[in-house]
C-alpha cells in the first residue's frame, strides 16, 4: 500500500511558483532591460534576491539540523524543504530594491532559530525584512520603469501581472493557476484559500458597490500582493488551522482584517492579517476539536 | 464522513482455493479471567469437549482430540499472555457423542436458537452470540464487507455457504423480530452480488446493500453511520456462519478461515485452521517468505500491528497476516495538514489527542475503533493509531 508523502506538497508548491518566478524575471528584469532602463547585470537582480533569501534559508537550516544532529548528510537537506519553499516564497512578496543583506539573513535567522513556532514564519520575516526596507528607504514596490511613469492600470493589466507588487507575485493569471494546481493535492488547505478569498471579494465589491467606485475592486482583489499571500502564504501547513471549519473560520478573519488593513497599510494588509490570524491559529482548531 | 480508496498493489491476489491446515501439533485453549478447568494433567479429552467454564456458563470446548499437558501462559492477539490449556493433537479427531446434523434450521424458536448458542457457547472477538441475539432493534446489519485491504475469508465463507447463510440470517431476523434485514457487501464483488440476486428472491426480508471499495467501509460503526441507522445489531457474516455451523451440526465451532497473503510471502491464500493453533505453526507448514526484509502485519497493515513474532495463538481475533517487503519510512514533524481529522470515521482528532498526549479527556480518543487510517494518510508517517491507542508513541 502506498502512502502519501509530505514532500509532495512542497515540490508542488515549487512547481506553482516556477511560472510566476518566470514572469516576476522577465517584468523586472528582463523587460527593463530590453526596454533600456536598466544595465545587463542589474538585470538579474529578482534572480539574485531569489537566490540570497535561498541561500539564507537553507544556510539556517541546515545549520540547525547540524546543531541537532551534529552532522550533515543528503537526508539534512531533505529536511529543509519546508525552509526552501519559506525562502522561495518571501522573494516572491518583497520590493525589488530590497536590501541584499536583510534578503539573506533574516531568512538565515528564520530557519535557525524559529522552526518551532506556531505562527506564520513567512509573514514575520517579511514584516523584518520590509522594517529594514523602510528604514533604509527600499522599501519602493516600483521597478524603475514604474518609478519613471504615471502608472495607469485596468484589469487586464492587474490579470496579466504588469501592476506593481512584489518581485514575482504580481501575475492575477499564474496565481490563478497555480491555486487550481495546488487544489488537487490534498494537503493544500483550499478551505482556507476560498474563504478568505470569498470574504475579501465579497467585502470589496458591496462596499465598492456602496461607494460607487467599482474601479476599487481591482486593487483590493488583485493588488499589493494580496491574492498571492491569501494562497501561498496563508495555507501555510504548520501554521494554518487544520481542522476544516477551523480553516474557513481563519479564512474569513483574514480576509476580513485584511480587507480593514488595507485601508492603512496596503503592502502589508494582507501578509499582516495572515501573521495576526496565525498566532491564533491553535485557539481556533480547539474550538472545533470534536466535531 | 469521507470514504478513503486505498492504493494497492495489484500483484497481491490471492489463489482461488481455500488452503487447509487442520492438524495442528498442539492447540493453546485460553482459560481467561473466571474460568475453571474441568479437566486434569494427562487426561484424555475429545474434540469438542468441554475443557473450562465460568460461573456464567461460558465454555471452552477442545478443538482436537488428544491428551491435557497442562497450562501454560501463550501470547494472544494484541500481545496479551493468557494461560492455556495445552492439549497434544493425537490426529485422529474422536468425537464423544456423534450428532446428525439437522435437516432445516427455520423451524428454530427464539428460546430454541438461544439454547443452542448458550450450549455452544458461540464467541466471536469476545461477544457471546446468545448475547446478542437476546438485543432488541429495529433493523439487523449483515457486514459483509472484507475490511482490510488484501484479506479475502468472507469471500470463502459466502462462497460455499450462500443459501444456507441466508437462510441462518433469515432466521435470526425472524427470532429477533427486527423490521427489517440489510445485508452489505462490496459492490465490485460482482459473482456474489449475481448469486446473492438469485437467492435473495426467497428471503424478502433481507435487502442487499453495496457499498464501495473503500475504507473504512467493513466496520460495523462505520457502516450504521452510512445508512443512518442508530438502533440497529451489526452481525458479522463471520457471527452468521459460526451461529450457522452451532445451530445446523449443534457442535461448537472449532475452525476458521484466515488470510495469509502479501508482497512478500508464496502462496498468498486463505487457510482453514484450527481454533488454538499457533500462527507461526500454520506459517511454517504452509508459507514461505519470499524476501529477507520484511514486515509482518498481523490483521493487516491498516487495521492490525506490526508484529515481531508469529508465535500467537489463533483465536476470533485473528484475521490473518500481511508480510510485505521492508520499507522503511523516516517519522517527520507534523505539518498540520489535517488529513487525519478530516477522515477520520468517528469525527475524532487523532491530531490534538497527539500534540496532548496523556493531557486530553477519555471522550477525545475512546470512541476510537483502531481503524488506522490516521496512520495510513499522515504524510508525516507519525503513528497516530497508537497515540488514539494510549500507547507509548
Amino acid at each position: 500500500m502506498k502512502r502519501g508523502l509530505n514532500t509532495r506538497i512542497y515540490v508542488m508548491y515549487v512547481m506553482a511558483l516556477l511560472p510566476l518566478v518566470l514572469f516576476g524575471f522577465y517584468k523586472n528584469g528582463l523587460r527593463l532591460y530590453i526596454s533600456d532602463y536598466v544595465d545587463f547585470l542589474p538585470m538579474f537582480t529578482p534572480l539574485v534576491l531569489l537566490f540570497l533569501a535561498l541561500l539564507g534559508g537553507i544556510a539556517g537550516a541546515v545549520l540547525r539540523e547540524w546543531h541537532r544532529d551534529k552532522k550533515v548528510s543528503a537526508k539534512t537537506l531533505l529536511k529543509c524543504k519546508g525552509d526552501f519553499v519559506e525562502s522561495i516564497l518571501i522573494s516572491c512578496i518583497l520590493p525589488i530594491h530590497t536590501n541584499w543583506i536583510a534578503v539573506t539573513v533574516i531568512p538565515l535567522l528564520s530557519s535557525l532559530l524559529l522552526n518551532k513556532v506556531k505562527f506564520n514564519r513567512i509573514a514575520l520575516m517579511y514584516l523584518a525584512i520590509e522594517g529594514v526596507n523602510v528604514v533604509l528607504g527600499t522599501n519602493s514596490f516600483y521597478n524603475p520603469y514604474e518609478a519613471s511613469t504615471v502608472l495607469n492600470y485596468d484589469g487586464l493589466d492587474f490579470f496579466l501581472g504588469m501592476g506593481p507588487g512584489g518581485i514575482f507575485s504580481t501575475s492575477i493569471l499564474f496565481v490563478t493557476v497555480g491555486v487550481l494546481f495546488l487544489s488537487f493535492n490534498k494537503l493544500y488547505k483550499r478551505e482556507l484559500v476560498f474563504s478568505s478569498l470569498g470574504t475579501l471579494g465579497i467585502l470589496a465589491v458591496v462596499v465598492s458597490m456602496l461607494k460607487g467606485a467599482y474601479t476599487e475592486i481591482f486593487p483590493f482583489l488583485f493588488g499589493y500582493n494580496i491574492l498571492f499571500t491569501l494562497v501561498f502564504i496563508a495555507p501555510n501547513v504548520v501554521s494554518s488551522c487544520y481542522t476544516e471549519k477551523g480553516q474557513i473560520l481563519s479564512g474569513v478573519f483574514i480576509g476580513i482584517l485584511a480587507y480593514a488593513l488595507s485601508f492603512v497599510t496596503p503592502y502589508t494588509a494582507a501578509i499582516l492579517a495572515v501573521f495576526i490570524v496565525s498566532l491564533t491559529s491553535g485557539v481556533i482548531d480547539r474550538i472545533f476539536v470534536i466535531k | 464522513m469521507q470514504e478513503v480508496t486505498i492504493k494497492k498493489d495489484a500483484n497481491i491476489k490471492l489463489v482461488r482455493e481455500l488452503y487447509e491446515f487442520l492438524n495442528p501439533k498442539f492447540v493453546f485453549l485460553p482459560l481467561r479471567k473466571g474460568f475453571k478447568l474441568k479437566v486434569r494433567d494427562n487426561e484424555y479429552v475429545y474434540k469438542n469437549d468441554i475443557v473450562a467454564m465460568d460461573s456464567k456458563g461460558h465454555i471452552v470446548h477442545s478443538s482436537v482430540s488428544g491428551r491435557v499437558l497442562g497450562v501454560k501462559d501463550m501470547p494472544y492477539y494484541g500481545g496479551e499472555m493468557v494461560s492455556s490449556l495445552v492439549v497434544e493433537n493425537d490426529f485422529k479427531e474422536n468425537i464423544r457423542v456423534r450428532k446428525s446434523a439437522r435437516k432445516y434450521i427455520n423451524n428454530y424458536t427464539k428460546q430454541d436458537l438461544l439454547n443452542v448458542l448458550i450450549d455452544a457457547s458461540i464467541t466471536y472477538k469476545d461477544a457471546f452470540m446468545y448475547e446478542k441475539v437476546r438485543e432488541k432493534a429495529e433493523v439487523l446489519f449483515i457486514n459483509g464487507v472484507e475490511n482490510e485491504p488484501y484479506f479475502g475469508n468472507k469471500n470463502f465463507i459466502f462462497k460455499d455457504n450462500l443459501d444456507e447463510l441466508l437462510e441462518t440470517i433469515d432466521l435470526l431476523g425472524n427470532c429477533m423480530e427486527v423490521q427489517s434485514i440489510l445485508l452489505v457487501v462490496k459492490n465490485v464483488e460482482e459473482e456474489l452480488i449475481e448469486n446473492l440476486v438469485s437467492l435473495l428472491g426467497t428471503y424478502p426480508r433481507i435487502k442487499l446493500k453495496l457499498v464501495n471499495d473503500a475504507y473504512p467501509n467493513g466496520m460495523a460503526e462505520v457502516l450504521k453511520k452510512k445508512f443512518k441507522v442508530k438502533e440497529a445489531i451489526v452481525f458479522d457474516i463471520n457471527e452468521i456462519a459460526l451461529i450457522y455451523e452451532a445451530i445446523k451440526r449443534e457442535v461448537p465451532v472449532t475452525e476458521r478461515i484466515i488470510t495469509i497473503t502479501g508482497n512478500a510471502v508464496e502462496p498468498k491464500a486463505a487457510v482453514k485452521v484450527k481454533m488454538g493453533a499457533l500462527l507461526s505453526e500454520v506459517f511454517v507448514t504452509k508459507f514461505n517468505f519470499t524476501e529477507e526484509q520484511v514486515d509482518v502485519y498481523l490483521n493487516g497493515m491498516m487495521s492490525g500491528t506490526l508484529v515481531s513474532s508469529l508465535k500467537v495463538v489463533i483465536d476470533s481475533h485473528i484475521e490473518g497476516v500481511l508480510v510485505m517487503k521492508r520499507t522503511i519510512e523516516e517519522v517527520e514533524p507534523c505539518i498540520k495538514c489535517g488529513l487525519c481529522s478530516k477522515n477520520c470515521p468517528m469525527g475524532l482528532n487523532p491530531k490534538y489527542v497527539y500534540d496532548h498526549e496523556g493531557r486530553v479527556k477519555k471522550e477525545y480518543y475512546s470512541p476510537c475503533i483502531g481503524c488506522g487510517l490516521c496512520n495510513y494518510l499522515c504524510p508525516s508517517h507519525i503513528d497516530l493509531k497508537s497515540v488514539m491507542k494510549g500507547r507509548d508513541r
